[in-house]
């Protein structure tokens, strides 16, 4: 078990102490994987792929501003006390605090979206079985609900 | 208290009292939610009308003092822009917030006149308060990623608003709008960090002032795609409006006159924001053309999908697209006559399209459907109505001497003196097809006789009684807009002053990033922080 954690030490260790361009290389393929994958499945039929669609695209962004930042290690962005300028290289704090808001946003909506498909899932479920689309709009505008144009295009995710 | 005093508060304190006083109503309304019980709805309706009585007031103060050319500029926590939040506001913006507040109250009073339907008593007050905090925001604010921020405050209210009623319509509606307006605003957010590393700077007047020194690169441009697909987006322009007809039939009439008024026109407010203040300069200009043609294409798509619909809210949602062209073209055309015909089209556009969504409500309520085959013959059994209908119809569609021709009248102007013929002809035509539409829904639901084959027993639009049992509040709130699309209609040289004015600072932003960037000049350069910011995103 220790030989185990002093290995995994050892590769985080090893990847921590890559050139830091190669990092960068890391990042950018992370970044374009998670957008493509997002897109693919923001480009299927079913709601639920969309749902992770938005989230690995949300993803992508955060990771995207995150390098916007600049990648630096082992340095902080701190002045020291005599000092009015910061002296480059250092990786912009701004950047990151501005994901920190967007990850937060971004996990609420997530969780919003979830429970909107739930609630869709449920009322679909409950719903009385239309044989079509025709009757199924008749019930609809006979209970009150005057807005069934949207079910036709419903039907198919 | 009258209108001065407001407006002679220090700057720092007005500028921010519209947003407290949409927050101290959300907030008011969710503690009567959670603890009023019996007296809940009653309660919220009243705090719903009183905060946007007060923030109407505020408004108009701020209209007038932004009017003696003035900028407020109130620095967030005391941190000087650039590297604080400001918020400003400037006369465009003070205009958006008393339009807003204006909407808010109408709607406010509207929902009095109905009977709590589901959405009011899941609490939808604290949801449309907040909406309209992170509407008054976003017109206000001076900094790009607050700019953001305050969208998604709007945005997340906007989502449960159209969610609250739960029909299956309604959910369907919310998920696709949910899922496009998070997709915007990952290009937002994206395009907001680039333009980050590129500036150095979040405050939307340090990014113009430092633009237009010659800070230009290739990046910028690319900034400039992102954040205008990103608000094209939530403005329902071409090719990204498909949303817009499918969601805003879905919620309550209410909800959706107010979002009809606010929403898009917050993406159209963004739009002007950025093209106007942050890339604004010669190397945007042959930019513009292309905004020209999605304005056009808009405008055409937008009243073609109207053409074909057959219920009287989907039909003005497909309007509200054609008529976010004409503001579009506007902003494209970009001579001091054309932006302010987009202002004056964008408050006559607010006014008259949520007055539309009012009536509409009126008559959902009063037949139980708004299908345009299943109802008539208002305006024999409500000549009110038809009146309240047919002057915000007609504003819409151009017709002289109504407000909608004045705007259009503008916008015709400025393309005949920059010589964009296509365009005109354009504007035209779609004006031309929106008296086509108008008169479809006047014709089938005031001036035919009710269809017979509908059934009375229907309990659709058996019930009206209980479904609106004060309907002098509705008259009251329909009244108040066309009331103002009257005013508007037969004084429009005193709106038409203020839009020049308005347009006036909207081109030379110098005045506006002079007023943000004094505060910085006023405290020297002593202020944590990076000394010479565009050093500090490059790696």
């Amino acid at each position: 078990m220790t030989e185990f954690s002093a290995n995994l030490v050892n590769l985080t260790r090893a990847i921590a102490t890559q050139p830091v361009h190669e990092l960068h290389a890391i990042l950018a393929l992370t970044i374009g994987v998670l957008s493509a994958t997002g897109a693919w499945l923001l480009m299927q039929r079913s709601m639920f792929q969309s749902v992770i669609g938005v989230g690995l695209l949300g993803h992508a962004c955060n990771l995207f501003i995150f390098a916007v930042g600049g990648l630096t290690r082992w340095i902080t962005p701190i002045m020291g006390p005599e000092a009015t300028t910061l002296t480059p290289p250092y990786a912009d704090p701004l950047p990151q605090a501005l994901i920190l808001t967007a990850i937060v946003i971004g996990m609420g909506l997530q969780l919003f979206l979830t429970g909107l498909l739930a609630a869709l899932a449920y009322v679909r479920r409950h719903e009385v079985p239309a044989t079509s689309a025709r009757t199924e709009a008749d019930q609809m505008a006979a209970s009150g609900d005057a807005d069934v144009g949207d079910d036709l295009d419903e039907a198919r995710a | 208290m009258n209108l001065a005093t407001i407006g002679l508060l220090p700057d720092d304190v007005l500028a921010v009292l519209p947003i407290l006083i949409c927050f101290g109503a959300a907030l008011a309304c969710a503690l009567v939610h959670m603890l009023g019980g019996g007296s809940a709805i009653p309660g919220q309706r009243v705090i719903s009308i009183v905060g946007m009585a007060l923030l109407t007031l505020v408004a108009s103060a701020l209209v007038w003092a932004t009017d003696q050319d003035r900028i407020l500029v109130s620095e967030v926590s005391g941190w000087a822009p650039p590297w604080g939040i400001a918020i400003v506001i400037d006369r465009f913006g003070a205009a958006m917030v008393l339009i807003s507040a204006i909407i808010g109250l109408c709607a406010a009073i509207y929902m009095c006149a109905f009977a709590p339907d589901r959405a009011e008593r899941a609490g939808s007050h604290v949801f449309s308060n907040f909406m309209l905090f992170g509407v008054c925001g976003a017109f206000v604010t001076g900094d790009l990623f607050n700019l953001f921020v305050w969208f998604e405050i709007l945005l997340i209210s906007s989502f449960v608003l159209l969610a609250m009623l739960g029909t299956r319509a309604a959910l369907g509606g919310a998920f696709r709008y949910v899922v496009l307006n998070l997709i915007g605003s990952a290009i937002f957010l994206m395009g907001a960090g680039l333009l980050y590393n590129a500036t150095g700077t979040l405050n939307m007047a340090d990014v113009g002032a430092q633009i237009a020194h010659g800070g230009f690169t290739p990046l910028i441009m690319v900034v400039a795609a992102m954040l205008t697909i990103a608000f094209a987006a939530k403005a329902a322009l071409f090719p990204l409006y498909f949303w817009l007809p499918d969601s805003y039939h879905t919620p309550p009439p209410v909800v959706s006159a107010v979002f009809a008024g606010l929403l898009t026109k917050v993406g159209v407010y963004a739009l002007m924001r950025v093209w106007l203040l942050l890339f604004n300069g010669p190397a945007f200009a042959s930019w513009l053309v292309v905004l020209l043609w999605i304005a056009g294409l808009t405008m055409t798509l937008g009243v073609i999908g109207a053409a074909v619909q057959g219920n009287i809210r989907r039909i003005l949602g497909f309007h509200i697209i054609s008529q976010v062209g004409y503001m579009i073209m506007g902003l494209a055309i970009a001579t001091p006559l054309a932006i302010a015909g987009a202002v004056f089209y964008i408050i006559h556009h607010i006014i008259v399209k949520s007055a539309l969504f009012l009536i509409a409500g009126v008559i959902e309520a009063r037949k139980g459907t708004g299908e345009l085959a299943r109802i008539g013959g208002f305006a024999k059994t409500s000549p009110l109505w038809a009146i309240l209908f047919a002057v915000p119809a007609l504003s819409l569609a151009g017709i002289p001497p109504l407000s909608g021709f004045w705007a259009k009248f503008i916008l015709v102007r400025a393309s005949i003196d920059t010589a964009n013929w296509w365009i005109l002809a354009v504007a035209l035509a779609v004006s031309l097809a929106t008296i086509f539409s108008m008169a479809k829904i006047w014709n089938e639901a005031f001036w035919k006789n009710q269809p017979a084959n509908v059934s009375k027993a229907d309990p659709a639009h058996s019930n009206s009684a209980t479904a609106m049992p004060r309907p002098v509040f509705a008259v009251a709130a329909c009244a108040i807009a066309a009331g103002l699309t009257l005013i508007l209609s037969f004084s429009p040289e005193r709106m038409m002053q203020f839009a020049s004015r308005t347009a006036q600072q909207l081109v030379d932003p110098a005045q506006y990033i002079e007023a943000v960037l004094a505060a910085r000049a006023a405290r020297g350069t002593n202020k944590p922080g990076p000394e010479s910011p565009a050093g500090g995103g490059a790696p």
